[in-house]
C-alpha cells in the first residue's frame, strides 16, 4: 500500500510539472501576441475566414479572444460588446455556437500534446467540426429571419 | 518599447503561475485517485461495467472515469485520471478532442448562458457534438491502423 501510494503521489507530481513547462511559457507567448502588431493582422485573416459563416467583423475580435484565450475570456469580451449594442443577435448566437465547441484550442491541444496526443488530429477535427456545426446553426437562422 | 517587452514578459509569467496553481489543484488529488484505484477490485468491475459503451471511442472502460471527469471538472481532472492508465497515443488524442469540446460543463453553461443561450441547451450540444466528434476520429483510427 505503501508502495502504491508513493507511485501514485510521485507521478502526479511528475505529470503537474510536465504541465508547468508548457503552461508558462505559452501564457507569455500568448501576452506578446495579444500586445503585437501580428494580433491586429491575425484579426484581418480571421475576418476573412469566418465571413462565409456569417460572422460581422465586430464578432471576429471577440472570436479571436474566445479561441485563443478560452471561453471565459472570449465571453467576457463578447458581454462587453453585446452592451456597446455593437453585435447583431445573430453575431452573438454564432458566436456563443462556436466559441461553445472551439475556445482556448491552443492551451487545450498542447496540453495533451504534453502527455503524448496528436495535436494536429485534436485541433484539425475541433475546428472542422466546430466550422461545419456553425455553418449549419447560420444556414437554418438566416432562413428563419427570412421568413420573420 | 524596452518597458513594453517587460510588461508582457512579466504579465504572461503571473497569468502562468495562476493556471499552474489551478492546474496543480485538479492534477495532484485526481490522480492520485485514480491511480490508488486502477489497483482496485472496485475499478476492474467500473471498466467492465463501461467496457461496452467505451469500445466504439477505441477507450478502455476505465477511460469512462476520464471523459466524465473532464466533462464535468475541467481538461486537467481529464488528462490526471487518463495518464495512470496507461494510454495510447491515439486514446490521449480521443480524450483529447472530447473533452476539448465539451468540459467544465457546469462553469462554462453559466457562463454562455449570461450572452443570451440557453445553458441546458449549450450543455447538451456540446456532450453530443463531442460524442460525434470521438466517433468520427476513433473510426479514422480503426480504418488507418487496421
Amino acid at each position: 500500500m505503501d508502495e502504491l501510494l508513493k507511485h501514485a503521489v510521485f507521478g502526479s507530481l511528475k505529470l503537474s510539472l510536465r504541465l508547468i513547462l508548457i503552461i508558462v511559457p505559452l501564457m507569455v507567448a500568448y501576452e506578446f501576441l495579444e500586445n503585437s502588431k501580428t494580433f491586429k493582422k491575425i484579426l484581418d485573416g480571421l475576418h476573412f475566414l469566418l465571413k462565409p459563416l456569417g460572422f460581422s467583423k465586430q464578432a471576429s475580435i471577440s472570436m479571436l479572444a474566445g479561441i485563443f484565450l478560452g471561453v471565459t475570456y472570449g465571453s467576457g469580451v463578447l458581454l462587453a460588446q453585446s452592451e456597446k449594442k455593437v453585435l447583431s443577435e445573430m453575431d452573438a448566437v454564432l458566436t456563443a455556437v462556436y466559441l461553445s465547441m472551439c475556445h482556448a484550442v491552443i492551451e487545450d491541444t498542447l496540453v495533451f500534446v504534453a502527455i503524448g496526443g496528436n495535436g494536429f488530429y485534436i485541433l484539425g477535427t475541433r475546428i472542422v467540426i466546430a466550422t461545419v456545426i456553425t455553418f449549419i446553426f447560420y444556414r437554418y437562422l438566416k432562413v428563419k429571419l427570412a421568413k420573420s | 518599447m524596452q518597458q513594453s517587452i517587460r510588461n508582457s514578459f512579466v504579465n504572461g509569467l503571473k497569468n502562468g503561475f495562476k493556471v499552474s496553481a489551478k492546474l496543480i489543484k485538479t492534477i495532484i488529488p485526481f490522480y492520485i485517485a485514480v491511480d490508488l484505484l486502477a489497483h482496485t477490485e472496485l475499478s476492474f468491475h467500473l471498466g467492465v461495467l463501461f467496457s461496452p459503451l467505451m469500445k466504439p471511442f477505441g477507450l478502455s472502460g476505465k477511460m469512462a472515469v476520464a471523459i466524465i471527469s473532464g466533462y464535468l471538472v475541467n481538461l486537467y481532472a481529464a488528462i490526471a485520471a487518463l495518464v495512470p492508465l496507461n494510454p495510447t497515443w491515439q486514446q490521449i488524442t480521443v480524450v483529447g478532442l472530447m473533452t476539448g469540446i465539451s468540459h467544465n460543463l457546469v462553469v462554462e453553461g453559466a457562463i454562455l448562458h449570461k450572452t443570451g443561450v440557453n445553458a441546458f441547451f449549450t450543455v447538451i450540444f456540446r456532450v453530443i457534438v463531442s460524442i460525434i466528434a470521438g466517433l468520427l476520429l476513433a473510426s479514422f483510427f480503426r480504418l488507418t491502423n487496421g
